[in-house]
């Protein structure tokens, strides 16, 4: 069973979001992770680049392949995970933590309540499954 | 629906990443992951589930005739004991399969693609025509795992009676196995050293178990099919379906010397003979990319800002840590520079030399 950890919202693409103040953290959920197996790269956005919700944002690479990081809601990019670009693996070791991916600087932090609870994620992975 | 080998519940059980291969539910990889498995291969021993894959045996008076004529290979004059590569084609020179022929005792054996083993069977028989022989699709009947990786040798012998002796690539032997015979071959799909086990399918998972107990001291772990797909890349072996196909035909896909021009007649031949005629219009061709680029299945190779080829099969290698693939590409095109069409973004292509990584098979 992958984890979900409660306190984290989610979207239906498999990107998890924490929420602090005006500025959310990103990576990609421990199912999302374990599907896609071996991560090799992750191309990270550039700070100060701006995203619609839904727009590719960053590219992660497993040996199997390709998968787009969409970004949740708008925002700009204030800090990436320069890590991942020598220890891409994080993002499977460590995928709610040292694996995140990039912070974005939220505008309408309303968007944020659309976003999916642990719960209502759990129901939908169990539905791929 | 899926069908399931007789190590499907092993392969769920142990937790693998179950994937759809040629209509059966296969392990991708296990909880090890595609990198380790591979590395695990090429420096200790991996084990592999293929009873998906295709048997069908052919015998009778004309066997070798016959299959001197469907098959690009010479087989008539093979010793028991030898094993050969070659392609199955159609009249106008595609390829319908690749396939390895085992001259046993009583039979010849043709293990085949799993996607292809209904199409090979009834091709098969629709071709038999005068031919004395008899065809028969033991897919359902026998099974195949793979042992490969350098310490196979020292995981397998000490279950044989009479051990492997001076068993040589390519060569197999007959024998027998937990009681029920069993060919054996030093062949494989990976480029190290390693055996086929061809066992009645209802003693798979109990060779499997005994392999998996005898091989723990070794490190032997067991392989899915991704790091099949990575370890088959890196020697540069053809896979049906991405190299090979109705609409490649061998002598694009590099497969020349598996096809003996010097054989009377046999399907395909002519097709190709005005192949050759007209000139190859199509070569493969090896390719490595510098940081962080993986070239995959489907990817545009562009050369002086014109589209040439297509990347056929193409991945990341986990020995050379850089992305690998084969590409179709326009004959002729010598030391043009290659890019590869990223999502949009040309990436350079370094052109290579096969196999990407050295193969330690034991000639």
């Amino acid at each position: 069973m992958s984890k979900i950890p409660s306190d984290l919202r989610y979207t239906r693409t498999h990107e998890w979001v924490k929420v602090d103040g005006d500025t959310i953290t990103v990576g990609i959920t421990d199912y999302a992770q374990s599907e896609l197996g071996d991560v090799v790269f992750v191309e990270l956005p550039q700070e100060g680049d701006d995203f619609e919700a839904g727009a590719a944002i960053a590219t992660v690479e497993s040996v199997k392949g390709v998968s787009e990081i969409y970004a949740p809601v708008d925002g700009v990019v204030v800090a990436v995970n320069d890590e991942l670009e020598n220890v891409p693996e994080l993002i499977n070791e460590d995928p709610y933590k040292d694996g995140w991916i990039y912070k974005l600087k939220v505008e309408d932090l309303s968007a944020i309540d659309d976003l999916l609870t642990a719960e209502e994620y759990e129901a939908q992975i169990a539905k791929e499954e | 629906m899926l069908r399931k080998t007789p190590l499907y519940s092993w392969h769920v059980s142990e937790g693998a990443n179950m994937t759809e291969f040629a209509g059966y539910q296969m392990p991708l990889h296990y909880k090890t992951g595609i990198i380790e498995e591979h590395k695990n291969v090429r420096l200790r021993a991996g084990l592999f589930d293929l009873c998906h894959m295709g048997q069908i045996q052919v015998k009778g008076r004309q066997a070798g005739e016959y299959l001197d004529y469907v098959l690009t290979q010479k087989v008539s004059d093979m010793p028991d004991g030898l094993v050969r590569y070659g392609l199955l084609l159609d009249f106008s020179g595609g390829t319908i399969d690749d396939l390895m022929v085992y001259k046993r005792k009583e039979d010849y054996l043709l293990v085949v693609n799993a996607a292809n083993k209904e199409i090979d069977y009834t091709w098969l028989l629709e071709q038999k025509g005068l031919f004395d022989v008899e065809i028969n699709d033991l897919s359902d009947s026998y099974g195949i795992i793979a042992l490969q990786g350098p310490a196979s040798e020292n995981i397998l012998a000490p279950l044989l009676a009479d051990g492997l002796g001076n068993l040589k690539y390519l060569r197999f032997i007959e024998t027998e196995l937990l009681e029920v015979p069993a060919t054996v071959s030093r062949t494989g799909y990976t480029g190290t050293d390693g055996f086929e086990i061809y066992l009645p399918l209802q003693a798979i998972p109990a060779l499997w178990n005994l392999l998996l107990e005898e091989g723990k001291s070794f490190g032997l772990l067991p392989i899915g099919l991704g790091a099949r797909d990575t370890l088959r890349l890196e020697m540069g072996y053809s896979l049906y379906g991405h190299e090979l196909s109705r609409e490649i035909n061998p002598l694009e896909a590099g497969l020349k010397w598996a096809i003996k021009f010097d054989k009377d007649d046999f399907i395909g031949k002519d097709a190709l003979l005005k192949v050759k005629e007209e000139g190859v219009k199509r070569e493969l061709l090896a390719f490595k990319t510098e940081g962080r680029v993986i070239p995959r299945n489907g990817y545009k190779i562009i050369a002086d800002d014109k589209e040439v080829g297509f990347v056929t099969s193409g991945t990341y290698s986990p020995t050379l840590e850089v992305g690998i693939a084969l590409g179709l590409v326009e004959k002729g095109l010598g030391d043009k520079e290659f890019y590869l069409d990223v999502r949009g973004r040309l990436k350079p292509l370094e052109k290579t030399k096969l196999p990407f990584v050295e193969a330690s098979v034991k000639k």
